[in-house]
């Protein structure tokens, strides 16, 4: 049987399959991915001008099902053909893979949803060698710890799972930024008097014809003014910067991270607390991984908002063949009213051919 | 068209002061183009030059004739060759800016942003515009390629571009559109509008360019022919 075939069967007995339309409305993955996803999907148009597209994943699908037909617990698995410009050329897929939504012990599923992928792979003969797991959660509690000024964190956090991003932010904030203080807003700013700021850009939205109401509003606008006025002429510190630098480095197995984590928090000054618990945890429920080895990499992470927490990266014979993650921040961004746990994964057909 | 031949076709624009600047660069260069015979009429020749083809086009179709190799060299502003091309490195060289046509691509926002002046800050007001407004952050531009690689230069994701074929500068306060990326030259017609430019926000300095097409069937006479005109048409701004 191929190998699709058989991961899709496998797949199927842990949790139902689920059709996905190949023809997908356009909107909700550059809604959520962003304007860069342009570039790698294939946009259409409906005979009505409704923007349409070739499926270019089945997580979003899956969710906005999921939350257009009134949020029930739902674990299921998908198998097909995705359609995404690789830089290669290639641009069409095979993926099988599982989602888990609403399930509130979140490292149980976790765990669970990283099993089932290795489960699988082994079942058809094509074991991952390896797993990198990262936790964006234990990287908070690092930038978190530094004391940084708001909007600093922010930034950093927003940059993780980046790499070129994040180090050449580091560059920057090294080097400082300079503090402009020339103009009638920088001194306002720097006085911190929100209401004058807030009258100054409401004069301006006048003259210039903007609605206060419907973009960004004044009082945001002299709020993040203030903000980053407090940390204009910041810079990190050779101390915050090494230590940010060197847990990003952090490499080690799984079952050595609790150590190596607490050891880092001790000589660093930082409780990784509950996160390094919620990691310890999820690592217990996954147990024995056969011939799977597992390593905890701090510097992995996926770059998309939606992603929260853990993410993993399966590879075989030095071939990426599957990956998957947490990702609580999707459906509300695909209007559920409130935040839904969800984790899932997705193997990649053509790859794990490769990797025989 | 006639009959294939090995002369060399050049693309010049067909009308404005692209045009009547193209044609002082040429005669300048010691290659008067003819005035076509029939005013109607899209093709012509230089004068005393058999191995020379004029075409007279639009700007921007020049450089998709040059992408497509139909022409070997064109005249046409940077900002058009790269945002209309794809690949544009694999499908033309930049030969010789001509020095008038200038336009920079620039982002620009409401100046009423005043926490915003840069691309850093620009990231960061995208980020959290979703949860603040309840919508994404929208671009207006007719530069979908040059806006879409130097946001993801800059590690923004999350914005929409909105198309927008005309009046680019309008778009924030038609309600249209947050910020723009428009061509400007003297930056006035963004000052009318209640708009300002990042401090990092040139996205490319354009001027008339001349272009040669990589994909274009070069002979040996065509060959012979460019490196004359590109000589002497660089002689001519030294």
């Amino acid at each position: 049987m191929p190998l699709f075939q058989h991961l899709a069967d496998a797949l199927a007995t842990v949790a139902p399959p689920v059709d996905v339309a190949i023809l997908q409305p356009a909107d909700p993955f550059l809604e959520t991915a962003g304007e860069d996803m342009r570039r790698r999907i294939f946009i259409t148009q409906s005979g009505f001008g409704e923007g349409l597209c070739l499926r270019p994943e089945f997580t979003i699908p899956i969710c906005m099902d999921f939350v257009g037909n009134g949020n029930e617990l739902r674990r299921c698995s998908y198998g097909g053909t995705v359609f995404r410009q690789s830089r290669e050329g290639a641009s069409e897929f095979r993926q099988v893979g599982m989602e888990d939504l609403g399930r509130d012990d979140a490292t149980a599923a976790d765990a669970d949803a990283l099993r089932d992928m290795l489960v699988a792979l082994d079942g058809v003969g094509r074991a991952a060698d390896e797993v990198e797991l990262g936790d964006q959660a234990l990287f908070a509690v690092v930038v978190d710890g530094l004391g940084l000024p708001a909007g600093v964190g922010d930034r950093l956090l927003r940059s993780f799972g980046a790499p070129k991003q994040l180090a050449a932010l580091l560059d920057r904030l090294s080097e400082g930024t300079a503090a402009r203080d020339d103009r009638e807003e920088d001194r306002l700013a720097c006085a911190g008097d929100a209401v004058a700021l807030e009258a100054l850009v409401r004069e301006r939205m006048d003259v210039a014809n903007l609605s206060p109401k419907a973009g960004r509003s004044p009082k945001d606008i002299a709020a993040r003014m203030i903000e980053r006025s407090a940390i204009a002429g910041f810079s990190l510190a050779a101390e915050q910067l090494s230590v940010l630098r060197n847990f990003l480095d952090l490499r080690c197995p799984l079952d050595e991270t609790k150590d190596r984590l607490t050891e880092f928090g001790a000589q660093n000054d930082l409780d990784f607390g509950t996160a390094l618990d919620a990691f310890v945890e999820r690592a217990a429920h996954l147990g024995d991984t056969g011939s799977t080895a597992l390593t905890y990499r701090a510097s992995l992470g996926r770059n998309l908002g939606y992603y929260t927490g853990m993410v993993f990266e399966a590879s075989r014979k030095g071939v990426l063949i599957g990956g998957g993650g947490r990702y609580d921040g999707l459906c509300s961004l695909l209007g559920a009213p409130a935040t839904v746990p969800a984790v899932g994964f997705s193997i990649a057909i053509d790859r794990l051919e490769d990797a025989a | 068209m006639n009959a294939p031949t090995d002369k060399l076709v050049i693309a010049i624009p067909s009308k404005g002061r692209l045009k009547d600047t193209t044609l002082e660069v040429f005669t300048k260069a010691g290659l008067p183009v003819v005035p076509p015979a029939d005013v109607r009429s899209y093709q012509t020749v230089v004068e005393g030059r058999d191995d020379i083809e004029i075409a007279f086009l639009s700007a921007s179709e020049i450089a998709g004739e040059l992408a497509a190799g139909t022409v070997h060299l064109g005249v046409t502003g940077e900002d058009l060759a790269r945002e209309k091309i794809a690949q544009v490195d694999e499908a033309v060289s930049f030969i010789a800016p001509l020095g008038f046509g200038h336009a920079d691509v620039v982002v620009a926002v409401p100046d009423a942003w005043i926490d915003v002046d840069t691309m850093a800050d620009l990231d960061d007001v995208a980020a959290t515009y979703r949860q603040r407004t309840g919508r994404r952050l929208r671009v207006a531009t007719k530069y979908w390629q040059l806006t879409q690689n130097w946001f993801g230069e800059h590690g923004i994701g999350v914005y929409r571009i909105v198309e927008s074929l005309g009046a680019t500068e309008g778009a924030p306060a038609a309600g249209s559109a947050d910020a723009i990326v428009d061509i400007t030259s003297t930056g006035s017609t963004i000052r009318a509008n209640n708009l300002k430019v990042l401090d990092d926000g040139v996205i490319l300095r354009s001027q008339a360019t001349l272009i040669e097409s990589k994909r274009a069937a070069w002979g040996d006479a065509a060959k012979a022919a460019r490196d004359d005109v590109v000589e002497k048409v660089k002689a001519s701004l030294a």
